[in-house]
C-alpha cells in the first residue's frame, strides 16, 4: 500500500499502543509523556505512520524499534520534541549571569582559559544566541575573557535550523528593537538572520542527555542552561542528566534550571545561592 | 510580622504545627517539603524561625541546619528540631546541629508553641 | 576575547577514557582518594551487573554526596530485588543524609520492593517501621493503600500510624474513609493521632 493510500484520519492510536510507546519513548529518551498529553502524541504517532506507510500503531513502533539505522526513531524523536522558545525568555536569569555568576566564574579562571557555557537543550538556538548577545551587551568582563557556548539538544532538525540562524519576528518578539537592528539582518517578509560571526561562534551538537555513553565528554563547563527540561523527565532519567549536569561542570560550576523548576524534587547535590533575582545552583568547589 | 517556617514532608505535621502556631500574633507561617526547599525559601525571604524534621527526601533535617550554618546570610536563624524519638543522642545531635530546641514527636502544642514564642524573642 | 569557538584540545589534561579501563581497574579505582575519580569509576561501572554488590557495600563507607549519588544512579539503573534488599538494610544506618537518599531511591523500585514490604514492615525498630512506610506510601503499587491501612490499623507505635494515617491521605480509597477516622480510637488521649485521622479521611474524601 502507498503512503498516499493511507487516509490520515483513518489512522488511530489505541490505548494499549499509546501505552507501549509511553513505556518505550520514557526509556530511550527519558521523556515521559502524561496520559493528559494524549493529544498531542497521537497526532505525532498518526503523521509518522502515514509518513512511513504503516496502518497500525502497533507495526509503526515496532519498525522504530527494530529498525538499524535508527533514522526514524530520530525522526520521532524530532515530532516528539519541538519545544517553544524565543529569544531572552527569562531575562531575569541573563541578568544574573552578567550580575555575580560571570564575574565569580572568571575569578576561577586562569589566564588565556575560556568561560565556556552550555545551553541545553538549545532548540533551535534561541537560548545560546540570547546569551551571547546579552553577554556582548552587558558583561563588561567580555572584553577580557574568552567564552565559549555550546548548545545542545536530542533533536536533530532543530540543530539545523540554529545553525541557519535564521528566525521570526515572534521569535524576536522580546528582543529590543535596537538589537535586532544590531545583529540581525532581515532576509525575507518573516525572516531575519542573525550575523554570522555570531552563528559561527556557537559550536551546536547533538547528544541525548539520559545517555552516559554520549554524555561522558561533556566536561569542564563553567555554567550549564538546563531548562524545562528535567520537568518531562521520570525519576530514574531525571537522576541520570543530574549525574551528566554535575559532572560536566567544573567545581564551583552555576547551573540555571527553569523559571517553575526547583532543584528540591530534582538534587540536593547543588549549592543554592541567589544572583540578583535568579535562584542560583553551584557544584561544591 | 514575624516569619516561620516549617520544614516537613508530612502535609498532616505541617498542617498541625500550623494549627498551634497561628494562633500566634503578628506571625506569617509558610512551608517547605525538604531541605532543599527549605533553603531555596529562606535565600529569598527573611525567616525569624524554622521548624526542622529529620527524616525527609532529598535533603534530611540535620543537613539542612548544616547547610544553614555554613550560609553567609542564614547562619543565625534559630531553628527546633524534630525527632521520632526522645533519647539522649538525639538532642545532642540536634543541638550539635545547630538546632536552639528539640522537639520528639508527637510533639506537645503547649512545647511547640513555647519554644516558638522563645525564640521568636519578646512580645511573642 | 569575547566568543570563541573551541577548535582543539590543548591545554586540557587528558582524562583517562572509558575503554582504557578495564573492569578491574574500575573497581580499583573505586578506592581512589580523590571523589571526583571514585565517581567516574562508578559511573562507569554502571554496565557490569555483578559489580553492583561492591557498589552497595561503598555506598555504607562512603561520606562524599556526589559519589554516593552517583552510586545510587547506578543502583536505581540496575534494580534487582537483591539491590533492593541491601538498600532496605542501610534504612538503619546512623547517617540521615544517607538514609534520606536511600529512600529516594527505594521508592522508585516499587516492583523490586514489592515482595520485601511486608517482612519490612514487621521490624522490631519503629523508626525503621516509619521509613518503610514512608517509602511504601510513594511506591506505585497497587497494593499500597491495603498494606497502609493494615498498619494504621494494626502497629503498636502511634508515631508508625501517624506515618501510615499520611501516606493514606495521599493514596487511600473512598472505601477507607470510615475505617481511617476510626483509627483515632486506638490510642485516646494522642491529640496528634485525633488530628492525623481526620485529616487523611479530610484529604482522601476531597479527591475527585
Amino acid at each position: 500500500m502507498t503512503t498516499s493510500a493511507l487516509a490520515e484520519e483513518a489512522l488511530a492510536v489505541t490505548n494499549d499502543e499509546f501505552t507501549w510507546f509511553q513505556d518505550y519513548f520514557g526509556r530511550k529518551t527519558g521523556i515521559y509523556f502524561e496520559d493528559n498529553k494524549r493529544y498531542f502524541v497521537d497526532r505525532r504517532l498518526t503523521t509518522r505512520m502515514q509518513a512511513t506507510g504503516h496502518k497500525s500503531c502497533l507495526l509503526y513502533l515496532r519498525f522504530v524499534q527494530f529498525q538499524p539505522s535508527q533514522s526514524e526513531f530520530q525522526k520521532l524523536v524530532n515530532a516528539m520534541t519541538v519545544n517553544e522558545t524565543y529569544f531572552f525568555r527569562e531575562e531575569y536569569q541573563l541578568s544574573a549571569l552578567v550580575d555575580g555568576v560571570m564575574d565569580d566564574v572568571r575569578k576561577r579562571k586562569a589566564r588565556g582559559q575560556s568561560i565556556r557555557i552550555w545551553s541545553m537543550p538549545c532548540s533551535t538556538g534561541e537560548e545560546p544566541y540570547s546569551i551571547a548577545i546579552y553577554l556582548m551587551e552587558h558583561w563588561p568582563g567580555m572584553a577580557e575573557a574568552d567564552v565559549e557556548i555550546v548548545g545542545s539538544d536530542i533533536n536533530s532538525t532543530v540543530l539545523d535550523a540554529a545553525r541557519e540562524g535564521i528566525f521570526t519576528d515572534y521569535a524576536l518578539r522580546n528582543t529590543p528593537p535596537n538589537i535586532v537592528a544590531k545583529y540581525f539582518k532581515r532576509v525575507s517578509d518573516t525572516g531575519y538572520a542573525l550575523h554570522k560571526d555570531i552563528t559561527e561562534a556557537i559550536t551546536f551538537t547533538q547528544v541525548n542527555l539520559t545517555n552516559p555513553d554520549e554524555t561522558r565528554s561533556y566536561r569542564g563547563f563553567d555554567i550549564v542552561f538546563c531548562r524545562n527540561l528535567l520537568i518531562y523527565f521520570d525519576s530514574t532519567s531525571r537522576r541520570e542528566a543530574v549525574e551528566c549536569l554535575y559532572g560536566a561542570l567544573n567545581p564551583g560550576g552555576y547551573i540555571f534550571l527553569g523559571h517553575s523548576e526547583s532543584m528540591s524534587r530534582i538534587s540536593s547535590l547543588f549549592t543554592i545561592s541567589r544572583a540578583a533575582d535568579a535562584l542560583v545552583y553551584q557544584k561544591p568547589i | 510580622m514575624r516569619r516561620i517556617l516549617l520544614v516537613d514532608d508530612s502535609y498532616t505535621v505541617r498542617l498541625y504545627a500550623r494549627s498551634i502556631l497561628s494562633a500566634l500574633p503578628d506571625v506569617e507561617i509558610e512551608e517547605a517539603q525538604n531541605g532543599v526547599e527549605a533553603l531555596e525559601r529562606a535565600i529569598y525571604q527573611h525567616f525569624d524561625v524554622l521548624l526542622v524534621d529529620v527524616n525527609m527526601p532529598k535533603m534530611d533535617g540535620y543537613t539542612l541546619l548544616r547547610e544553614l550554618r555554613k550560609h553567609p546570610q542564614l547562619w543565625a536563624i534559630p531553628a527546633i528540631m524534630v525527632t521520632t524519638e526522645n533519647k539522649e543522642a538525639d538532642r545532642h545531635r540536634a543541638y550539635a546541629a545547630g538546632a536552639s530546641f528539640h522537639l520528639s514527636k508527637p510533639f506537645d502544642s503547649e512545647c511547640l508553641r513555647c519554644s516558638v514564642v522563645l525564640l521568636l524573642g519578646e512580645g511573642g | 576575547m569575547g566568543l570563541v569557538k573551541r577548535t582543539s584540545k590543548s591545554g586540557e589534561k587528558r582524562e583517562l577514557r572509558f575503554r582504557d579501563r578495564s573492569k578491574e581497574d574500575l573497581l580499583a579505582q573505586l578506592g581512589d582518594a580523590q571523589a571526583v575519580e571514585r565517581r567516574w569509576a562508578v559511573r562507569d561501572l554502571a554496565e557490569y551487573a555483578d559489580t553492583m554488590p561492591m557498589l552497595c557495600d561503598c555506598l555504607e563507607t562512603e561520606k562524599d554526596e556526589a559519589v554516593r549519588a552517583a552510586i545510587l544512579t547506578t543502583l536505581l539503573k540496575q534494580r534487582s530485588p537483591e539491590i533492593a534488599r541491601r538498600l532496605s538494610g542501610i534504612l538503619s544506618s546512623e547517617d540521615a543524609a544517607l538514609r534520606s537518599a536511600v529512600m529516594d531511591v527505594l521508592a522508585d523500585m516499587p516492583e523490586q520492593l514489592d515482595s520485601l514490604v511486608e517482612p519490612l514492615l514487621r521490624q522490631e525498630d519503629p523508626d525503621l517501621r516509619i521509613m518503610v512506610v514512608t517509602v511504601v506510601a510513594r511506591l506505585a503499587l497497587p497494593t499500597v493503600s491495603d498494606w497502609l491501612l493494615n498498619v494504621a490499623q494494626q502497629d503498636a507505635h502511634p508515631n508508625v500510624v501517624a506515618a501510615a494515617l499520611e501516606g493514606l491521605g495521599e493514596c487511600g480509597t473512598v472505601e477507607m474513609i470510615a475505617n481511617v477516622r476510626a483509627v483515632a480510637t486506638r490510642f485516646p488521649g494522642n491529640p496528634y493521632l485525633a488530628f492525623s485521622a481526620d485529616a487523611a479521611a479530610g484529604r482522601i474524601g476531597q479527591r475527585p
